[in-house]
């Protein structure tokens, strides 16, 4: 039989009036997604930094002691990379090298820094396929790849086999790649370690090639990492260290977690799209109990608990939720869109994150249903009659 | 339901003894029941009528334990409610049937879900709660709208999911709050005799508040409600019967029918075994009688002399539907006769005092009275 069986209240109460479950949904859905737009700035802002270290192709990584985040620049001397092949289990290690260089794209234009990454391009060292196709037209002199989500704000327009002028000398930019920008950089470059030499060269700077950024280390087939490094660190100095990938990129994001607001800042925006939410859940709710507040107290005359009607409440709450995460996940990948496009910043949502905030959204909608159900407490069944 | 079964037939589905009840509180407080005294018997389908703000809306949500009894007692089933409050009410009222006047449906639940939220406190089970509910619309008519939404149906018909929500779950007490206010003659008939049907073969008490005067038939009982107290509690049958006796008597006959039911409303029932006196010649008179069933001898003794009875001693046979006794309570005199029972005699009774205002308040009664007394002489 159509539309009989077993009255499930919560939801048939929720769903019965499209128009006002369509506004609901997009009261609660605009809540997840300024929480997501607030996780979205945190992330970005981490996951942006840590960019870079996660494109490197290495089973280990030595930096410099001091070296906190990927940008603070802090090289270390080759000699120690060198000294690395001597430890069983290293196969292989390459210098990755970083330098802030000045460039001018068109005659007449500001000059603005840009981070220039470079390393012996006959081995690829970023895992980026790209960078790796071009690894062989890169030992031309004076050429490079440009960063295609370079901020053109800053840099104006990139294109391929285009000339600009790098530290006074012309460059070609053979075509790009993406690396994304960050907060500590607006875009990037990519050449080959001895064309970063040639534009430093005249400038004073010692030569680049014997004091790399980062040092990649590769594995023997069957070599245990951990045993590895451990042999590293017992057999190089103290002036560098040898991490993992996911050490080092645990290391950049605690950088930015301690050293700058940012978790409180986008944390405390969280909080604010949290209580956003709760107060369009709980008005939405509140209104709905309102509407059915002779139902309802007519199910307390009939002998419903004041218990069962407040977990209704509360099914109503966490149906809301669901019904309204779906929508908020599409407008915040939508925006997340819009924002990569306005600020560069590279936007994620993981399926971890969409996780966490589909509980938050749970959790909010839940509290204030509980908070809006206070009144069905307060509803007096004798009034039914009369 | 199982708690029923525990209900002995000769409890009264509803006993209320000096109920008392106020509103508001200090200063504010107002008394709103006066003394409420109250028997309902299984089976017995009670009418209260009364103006608003008689109290009858507040007696009925104290017997539906909506509210808390603050003075007084109230059993419902069996059960004890004084005392009672907050959750401790709850299982009291999942017993109760009630039909609510503004039907409170839920517009986003079917007939059949909306007669169904009745039965999440009974002990049917799951399976057979559909059927249960089905059923009970098939009965009060809506067996087409079964699946409909109350905001598609008239407001007859959401009324009678009302009335199937309030009697699904077998209760042994339906409370009833103008049930049929919102029926045509039809349908309000066959809710009538639904209602009749649950009284007559279920044993359900059903409390019924209505101005709907074309359902009065139901009715066993008529209780008015002036100003908080009870203004009348009428058993209609017996009423009705009265009011019979009374009309088919020449004395009685153009007394208009409230002046009867008046008169009918303040007799009681007394019964006199076969062979013994109910009153005997020459003793004051302080009683009217109507025979109810049974039959008695007037028999007057003594020689003439007396004002009103020149006749000699003769007996005259009285049956169901005469009446004996007036003539002294009129006259202030003694008995003129003596009655005694020649088999067992139910009568109904009125006392000296309502006989005298009965006369007074009618001038035609009185005289009607006298034409009588001319014409036995």
């Amino acid at each position: 039989m159509a539309q009989t069986g077993k009255p499930r209240l919560a939801w048939a109460m929720l769903s019965h009036n499209k128009k006002h479950l369509l506004v609901s949904v997009t009261g609660i859905a605009f809540a997840v997604l300024l929480m997501f737009v607030e996780i979205g700035f945190l992330n970005g802002l981490l996951d942006s930094e840590t960019l870079l270290a996660k494109q490197l192709n290495a089973d280990l990584v030595m930096t410099n002691q001091k070296k906190s985040y990927t940008y603070a620049l802090n090289p270390f001397p080759r000699e120690r990379l060198a000294r690395a092949l001597e430890v069983d289990g290293v196969r292989q290690v390459q210098g990755f090298y970083m330098h802030w260089i000045q460039l001018k794209n068109t005659p007449g234009q500001k000059i603005h820094s840009i981070m220039a990454l470079a390393y012996d391009t006959a081995l690829p060292a970023l895992l980026n396929p790209e960078a790796a196709a071009l690894g062989n037209a890169l030992k031309y002199p004076f050429t490079a790849l440009f960063d295609r989500t370079s901020r053109k704000a800053v840099y104006g327009e990139f294109s391929p086999d285009m000339d600009v002028e790098l530290e006074g000398h012309r460059v070609r930019l053979l075509s790009g790649f993406e690396l994304y920008p960050n907060f500590s950089t607006d875009g990037h470059l990519l050449m080959d370690r001895d064309n970063l030499a040639r534009l430093l060269a005249g400038n004073g700077s010692d030569n680049i090639v014997e004091t790399p950024e980062i040092g990649l280390i590769r594995l023997a087939p069957g070599a245990d990492p951990v045993r590895v490094k451990q042999a590293l660190e017992a057999h190089l100095q103290d002036d560098v260290r040898v991490l993992t990938k996911v050490q080092m990129i645990q290391i950049i994001q605690d950088k930015w977690k301690s050293e700058q607001p940012v978790v409180e800042v986008f944390g405390l925006g969280l909080a604010v799209g949290f209580v956003i939410g709760m107060i369009i859940c709980y008005q939405i709710l509140f209104t709905d109990i309102s509407d059915h507040s002779a139902e309802f107290a007519t199910l307390k005359a009939i002998g419903y608990t004041n218990g069962y009607l407040i977990r209704t409440v509360m099914a109503q709450g966490a149906y809301l939720a669901m019904v309204s995460f779906g929508p908020g996940l599409l407008a915040s990948l939508a925006f997340y869109h819009i924002l990569q496009q306005i600020t560069g910043i590279w936007m994620t949502i993981t399926f971890f994150r969409a996780g966490g905030i589909f509980l938050l959204t749970l959790v909010m909608c839940v509290v204030s249903a509980s908070l809006a159900a206070r009144k069905v407490i307060r509803m007096d069944p004798a009034e039914v009659f009369g | 339901m199982k708690t029923d079964q525990n209900v002995e037939p000769s409890t009264p589905a509803v006993r209320i003894r000096d109920l008392n009840h106020y509103f508001g509180a200090g200063a504010n407080r107002k008394q709103v029941l006066f003394n409420i005294h109250l028997d309902v018997q299984p089976g017995q389908i009670v009418i209260m009528t009364g103006p608003s703000g008689s109290g009858k809306t507040t007696l009925l949500t104290l017997i539906g334990a909506l509210r808390s009894v603050q003075e007084g007692s109230v059993q419902i089933l069996g059960q004890e409610i004084f005392g009672l409050a907050g959750k401790g009410l709850v299982p009291v009222r999942r017993k109760v049937g009630f039909i609510f006047q503004a039907h409170n449906l839920f517009d986003s639940l079917t007939a059949v879900q909306n007669v169904r939220l009745a039965l999440k406190y009974s002990d049917f089970p799951k399976k057979i709660q559909e059927p249960m509910a089905v059923d009970i619309l098939k009965r009060v008519g809506l067996e087409e709208r079964l699946a409909y939404k109350p905001e598609a149906l008239s407001g007859g018909q959401r009324q009678r999911i009302a009335v199937a929500r309030g009697i699904v779950h077998h209760p042994r007490l339906i409370l009833a709050d103008e049930p049929t206010a919102a029926l045509d003659k039809k349908t309000g008939r066959r809710v009538v005799n639904l209602f009749r049907q649950l009284a007559r073969e279920d044993g359900c008490a059903i409390l019924l508040v209505t101005h709907d005067n074309r359902i009065l038939d139901i009715a066993d009982r008529i209780i008015n409600m002036v100003d908080g107290s009870i203004a009348s509690d009428v058993q209609v049958d017996q009423s009705v019967e009265i009011c019979e006796f009374l009309t088919r008597c020449e004395v009685f006959s153009r007394d208009t029918p409230a002046q009867l039911a008046e008169i009918a409303q303040k007799m009681t029932v007394e019964t006199f075994p076969a062979r013994s006196r109910i009153i005997r010649q020459g003793e004051a008179g302080d009683k009217f009688y109507i025979i109810k069933t049974g039959r008695v001898a007037v028999l007057t003794s003594d020689p003439p002399g007396t004002d009103l009875s020149g006749a000699d001693s003769r007996v005259v046979e009285l049956g169901s539907g005469d009446f004996f006794g007036e003539i002294a309570l009129l006259k202030e005199v003694p008995r003129s006769a003596t009655v005694m029972t020649t088999e067992e005699t139910e009568t109904y009774v009125l006392s000296k005092p309502d006989f005298l205002a009965a006369v007074k308040k009618s001038d035609p009664f009185k005289k009607q009275l006298l034409d009588i007394f001319f014409k036995r002489q």
